[in-house]
């Protein structure tokens, strides 16, 4: 037996353990179907599986009943009461939709079975009464319910509904798309669908779930509304069914959530709640978009329901006003601004339809001012004292020039805050373009490490090709070296990594060139719709072109470029034709080698891909249909329906053996090629996944999506690798290199970027061993140094690297404390536990010397920036003061009642402040070891003390959860400011002295403006108490170590060097 | 060996280094067969031995408990599930050389916890073929069983170790251990 045998053997095991009698027969004749020695594998392990004769390995995981009920498949041919089921028509969070035969009277019939889920007598009775209400309502714009009933089954109560079937029914608004309806036709059509709502609300029942897919339009043109009411069935307590499904229902329903479904109040929810929803489905179907931005997470879009209200309908398609005010209507937070039943909207659009006067008005002015009042009520109050201001300018203008002045930083400076928050906050959603745009609305002279350090992250790409225009697709050549550029202009470009140039273009066609690729001798094969030409790869000179002239869609062409495949319309004009084939040519000849039949009437989408030998042909069509054709006989080898939506991308991997398909509702799925199942679905993005492509070694799965980024899958399992953000619009194509190591993608933003796929990992903190006391770097910021317990470390800061690690000979846990740098970074001071001071050759970490100290713990370790002095200080509340060459002690400074905690030389080594326990901070002349000044403002404990870089200024951080900074003369204080961060351990001064960074009790890490105070921004990741935190030098990194030994380093530092390079950012 | 030397040598192991790997497995060889000889002077009531509950013992011997996560437990115990795999088949080897006792003196039980149902006691020697044979078939399948037998890794610190989804060593680990038992069955 070899590898892939038992591969494959497992794999069928594992789905026929799943089944139970004649299912699992026929399943395995058809898996085994010509192998037997699969077959006999298979069964021995079933039978193995039964006896349990083997202690040890009966613990394990349970895979495949729960599967396998939830996707309903396996009740397929079976009966429930008069019903035979035949096949999956739709599933979903609340159950699996069958199509269905009823025995008498003898119709076809769709059957849904509901997920048992929490089936309890009182729910049961409900449902037995409600479901009677449902059959009920007649109407022919409503399926009509049957019956409903439960059915037990081995496995439990399955309650199921029995509806009327729905003759190739679909979404109404792929409907109207498909039929090219214009507006006053969509209209018409909207309208039966509002009289069938209106009907259910008399008979007392709400849909609830209303969405396009819950609207279908039959054979006969007629809209039928499904699901009525089932919703409450299903969640009895009124909740959103949707809300508690899985993450591509979510995506699929959450937009059409009414405001009071999005904020939970289920006990608001009445039939103005479905003239809401009919709302959002009616502006959906005139605009083809939805009234909110439906990007982002769960929370974003609930969000833009409850807060930011509807973006007129007119910014999206030529609609009248009339048009945009009665779907506006529908929309209003307020329920008692909608229209107060489906009826009332109904009579409103015929009145329109007919030429008469709406009964709709347009909000008043002042309805409007107040509306935008209670939803930025802060921003009023600075345009209401802007105001102010210019009135009494006219009184008092010279006073008010400054304050005027004042008030306009201020209001810059929020701003600044706020557009920092906001990227922050869009880089966590992996959101750059929202990222980018809000750091570049920050004005360039207040932009600081923060904004470096984000906008380093918001964009992970390794690089980025100057974009003249925009781009289309990218293939790399062969050996890795250059990069084919398409465009939408119709030109091809070759970019040469080495020389990082363009090294041709040509400009050869009138149409965006909707595929590209290297095929055979290292030549280019661009197409667009409608034309195709082969170019040298080296030169760019034209070897052939040639016109496809029946094409009406993109063209996919094979490895060597010998053949393409392209939709073929009857009617090119109509660009929703429901006609049409597809057919592969011959490229040199452009003759016909193969026509593939239109089997399901539908039109093709511009999906289609060869297998990496040529001899097969993916296709998939708008209704999701996916067929493997053989090119030479032109017949089917697998079809097979799936209900992800459209798929958009697809493509073979490198063996052949599995298809892999990107669909519209962001789902991605693998295929295998010889039996046409799925053998792996994941949800992937939250929009259309655009293009997908496989990694050489077939490892790897690369998707492209709407979301505006590109995933890195692993296909073995589907699960997540890589996100590649960095784009601020949609991803439209993704490849990799030959290598694998690269992936190169295309965006609507008009980039091309490149994105190192092994290299650029998540930044992960180095482990200590202990709770991290001490970090510091060195006079160049090229070396950092940890302490924790029993480990002295020093890394490389710019990748996180270890350097150096020693233990030196150390009793119990908690050895190593306070360090620091001499100034010329040769050695590092450490404080011990013992009372001593360590000295280390910094580039071995060999001990050198030590110096006796103390009586106890040496917490605090500090050098002076001329390097004459060192201070040690320790918990028996005494600092000494070193000559550092000679290691001479010069003076001994008493005067703290309590541990000391952190010493600080001034930046002219004159003066050294000192944190104490006994809640005052200290400052010494060093020349003559006298205290100077003592600061008793804190409530508690003071951990740290930093000076400010001018030497003016000191900062102290307390146990008291404030810092406050303070003059360094006076002692008066300047600032107290109290980020509620419970104790802050640390505090540190930029080296510019624009910016302080404190660690706090809280796990927090966070930035602050030295001057004004002002919090900007929290960093991500530590898990424990910040003990210390340092700045590098150089300005570029901040350091921060942990309780729960982590070693942190945030970097800016590549990005502040780039800017200042090119000389735009201020420093 | 100093803990703070085995931790950092794990946390080198987590970033993907090598030699990381072969040096703790060095460091654990040593631990264990000294564990394992020392429970083997001992007279016990039953000639059984629990490799988890000798590979936590040497993993409380060898790291400082507070400084351990989940992850790291994992990784150590990853390459600890390889060293107890091999003192165990030296000792049975051993035994068998020097002809004390028949196959009842190679038999242990493996996993701690579990009362038997049939078979309660394993021949290492046979259960080390068999798994070599399942590494030739799948190599990822060999791997999961040998850290689940010899170490008792949860699904969850086995994903970690390999960098997988928690789904594909739930399906793996259900194939092999299917295949063992019929393998052994077959004994």
């Amino acid at each position: 037996m070899s590898s892939s045998q038992h591969g494959r053997a497992g794999e069928v095991f594992l789905k026929a353990r799943g089944l139970t009698g004649g299912e699992r027969k026929a399943y395995l004749d058809q898996a085994c179907a010509t192998d037997s020695s699969l077959r006999a594998e298979v069964a021995s392990l079933l039978a193995a599986e039964s006896q349990d004769t083997i202690s040890f390995l009966r613990e394990g995981p349970l895979v495949g009943p729960q599967a396998a009920s939830m996707d309903g498949r396996h009740l397929e041919g079976q009966r429930i009461g008069q019903y035979t089921l035949h096949r999956v028509i739709g599933s979903g969070g609340m159950g699996t939709v069958f199509e269905a035969t009823q025995e008498r009277p003898r119709r076809r019939v769709a059957l849904k079975t509901m997920r048992s889920g929490l089936l309890n007598p009182s729910i049961l009775k409900r449902f037995e009464y409600e479901s009677q209400v449902l059959a009920m309502l007649r109407h022919p714009g409503i399926a009509q319910v049957y019956e409903a009933g439960i059915h037990e089954s081995p496995s439990g109560k399955v309650p199921y509904f029995v509806m009327e079937f729905i003759e190739e029914g679909g979404p109404i608004h792929e409907y109207a798309r498909a039929k090219v309806l214009d507006i006053r036709e969509r209209l018409a059509l909207f309208v039966s669908v509002c009289d069938a709502v209106e009907h259910a609300h008399r008979n007392g029942v709400i849909h609830r779930d209303l969405k396009p897919d819950n609207v279908l339009v039959d054979k006969q043109g007629q809209p039928k509304v499904i699901d009525f009411g089932i919703a409450r069935l299903v969640q009895p307590d009124g909740r959103t069914p949707t809300l508690h499904t899985t993450l591509g229902e979510v995506v699929g329903t959450i937009p059409y959530l009414s405001p009071e479904q999005a904020a939970g109040q289920s006990k608001q929810i009445d039939t103005r709640t479905d003239v809401y929803t009919l709302g959002v489905i009616l502006y959906e179907l005139l605009t083809d978009r939805f009234p909110y931005a439906v990007d982002g997470g769960l929370a974003d879009v609930l969000r833009h329901i409850l807060n930011v209200g509807p973006t007129s309908p007119r910014v999206y398609a030529r609609l009248g006003h009339e048009v945009e005010t009665i779907v506006l209507k529908c929309l209003q937070e307020d329920r008692d601004r909608r229209y107060q039943s489906a009826g009332e909207l109904a009579r409103d659009i015929e009145r329109y339809l007919k030429g008469e006067a709406i009964e709709a008005k347009r909000d008043s002015q002042w309805y409007v001012l107040r509306k935008i009042a209670r939803r930025h009520r802060a921003l009023l109050g600075v345009a209401a004292a802007f105001v102010l201001l210019v009135t009494a300018s006219a009184i008092a203008l010279t006073f008010l020039y400054t304050e005027q002045r004042r008030e306009r930083q201020r209001a810059e400076r929020q701003a600044y805050i706020a557009n920092i928050a906001a990227a922050d906050h869009a880089i966590a959603n992996n959101d750059a373009g929202e990222a980018l745009k809000r750091l570049h609305q920050a004005p360039q002279h207040l932009r600081q490490w923060e904004w470096h350090y984000l906008f380093g992250h918001a964009d992970l790409s390794r690089f980025t090709l100057p974009a003249p225009q925009r781009a289309t697709h990218v293939a790399f050549s062969p050996n890795g070296a250059n990069l084919a550029i398409s465009y939408w202009s119709g030109a091809v470009r070759v970019w040469n990594f080495s020389s990082g140039r363009f090294t041709w273009e040509r400009n050869e066609f009138a149409d965006p060139i909707m595929a590209l690729g290297y095929v055979a001798d290292a030549r280019i094969l661009a197409a667009t719709g409608k034309a195709w030409g082969i170019f040298d790869a080296a030169t760019g000179e034209e070897i052939a072109r040639g016109e496809a002239p029946e094409c009406s869609d993109p063209m996919p062409f094979n490895a060597d470029g010998s053949r393409f495949a392209c939709g073929k319309s009857e009617d090119r004009a109509a660009r929703y034709a429901l006609q049409g084939s597809i057919a592969v040519k011959d490229t040199r000849t452009s003759q016909l080698i193969q026509e593939f039949p239109n089997l399901d009437n539908r039109r093709y989408v511009p999906t289609a891909a060869f297998s990496p030998g040529g001899r097969w042909l993916a296709t998939g069509d708008i209704g999701g249909t996916l067929r493997i054709w053989d090119v030479e006989s032109g017949r089917p080898l697998i079809t097979t329906q799936q209900n992800h939506g459209r798929p958009y991308g697809m493509t073979f991997s490198p063996n052949g053996q599995q298809l892999a398909t990107g669909h519209e509702e962001g789902t991605v799925a693998l295929w295998d090629t010889a039996s046409g199942e799925c053998v792996r679905f994941w949800p992937g993005h939250s929009q259309r996944v655009w293009e997908i492509s496989f990694s050489p070694d077939g490892s790897l799965l690369a998707t492209a999506s709407q979301d505006k980024s590109a995933r890195i899958w692993r296909a073995g399992d589907g699960s997540p690798a890589r996100v590649l953000r960095g784009h601020a619009a949609a991803v439209t194509d993704t490849e990799f290199n030959s290598q694998g190591d690269t992936v190169a993608t295309v965006s609507l933003d008009g980039s091309v970027k490149l994105w190192d796929i092994k290299t650029t990992s998540q930044a992960k903190p180095l482990l200590m061993t202990d709770a991290v006391r001490s970090v510091a770097f060195d006079a160049t910021g090229e070396c950092l140094a940890a302490t924790s317990g029993s480990l002295t470390v020093i890394c490389e800061p710019a990748t996180g690297r270890e350097i150096q690690e020693w233990c030196g000979e150390t009793i119990g846990g908690r050895a190593w404390l306070g360090a620091s740098f001499s100034s010329d970074g040769s050695k590092l001071f450490v404080g011990n536990q013992d009372g001593s001071v360590r000295i280390l050759e910094a580039a071995t970490l060999t001990e050198l010397g030590r110096l006796p100290a103390h009586r106890d713990e040496v917490w605090a370790v500090a050098t002076s920036r001329d390097g004459r002095y060192l201070a040690s200080a320790s918990c028996d509340g005494r600092i000494v003061l070193w000559d550092a060459q000679r290691a001479d002690p010069l003076h001994m400074l008493p005067g703290h009642k309590g541990e000391i905690r952190r010493v600080a030389f001034s930046p002219d080594s004159s003066t050294l402040a000192s944190a104490s326990a006994d809640g005052t901070a200290k400052l010494w002349d060093v020349a003559t070891g006298e205290c100077s000044l003592t600061y008793a403002e804190h409530a508690s404990a003071v951990h740290s003390v930093a000076y400010s870089p001018d030497g003016n200024r000191v900062a102290s951080a307390s146990d008291d959860g404030t810092f406050r900074i303070w003059n360094s003369a006076t002692g008066e204080t300047v600032r107290t400011v109290d980020g509620k961060m419970q104790d802050v351990w640390s505090i540190a001064y930029s080296p510019d002295g624009r910016r302080l960074v404190t660690g706090a009790r809280d796990r927090t890490v966070r930035i602050w403006d030295a001057e004004t105070g002002d919090e900007l921004l929290t960093l991500r990741g530590p898990t424990g108490t910040v003990e210390h935190v340092a700045w590098s030098p150089d300005g570029g990194r901040i350091a921060a170590g942990t309780w729960n030994h982590e070693v942190f380093i945030w970097d800016a530092a590549r990005n502040l060097a780039e800017q200042a390079a090119v000389g735009g950012g201020h420093r | 060996m100093r803990p703070e030397i085995v931790a950092h040598t794990v946390f080198r192991l987590r970033g993907g280094d090598e030699t990381a790997s072969s040096k703790l497995l060095r460091i654990l060889h040593d631990e264990l067969r000294q564990l394992a000889a020392s429970w083997f002077r001992t007279p016990h009531g039953t000639p059984t031995l629990q490799p988890t509950a000798l590979v936590n013992e040497a993993m409380v011997r060898l790291m400082s408990a507070q400084a351990v996560t989940w992850q790291d437990r994992a990784h150590f115990m990853a390459v600890a599930a390889t060293a107890m795999r091999q003192v165990l088949i030296d000792h049975a080897r051993k035994r068998k050389a020097q002809k004390r006792g028949g196959p009842a003196a190679r038999r242990l039980t493996l996993h701690a916890g579990l009362k038997a149902i049939g078979t309660d006691f394993i021949d290492v020697l046979a259960l080390d073929e068999i798994l070599k044979r399942l590494a030739a078939l799948s190599e990822r399948q060999a791997r999961i069983v040998e850290m689940r037998v010899f170490a008792g890794l949860t699904i969850e610190e086995t994903a970690e170790v390999l960098d997988v989804g928690v789904t594909t060593v739930k399906s793996d680990w259900l194939i092999a251990k299917t295949w063992l038992k019929r393998e052994l069955a077959g004994k």
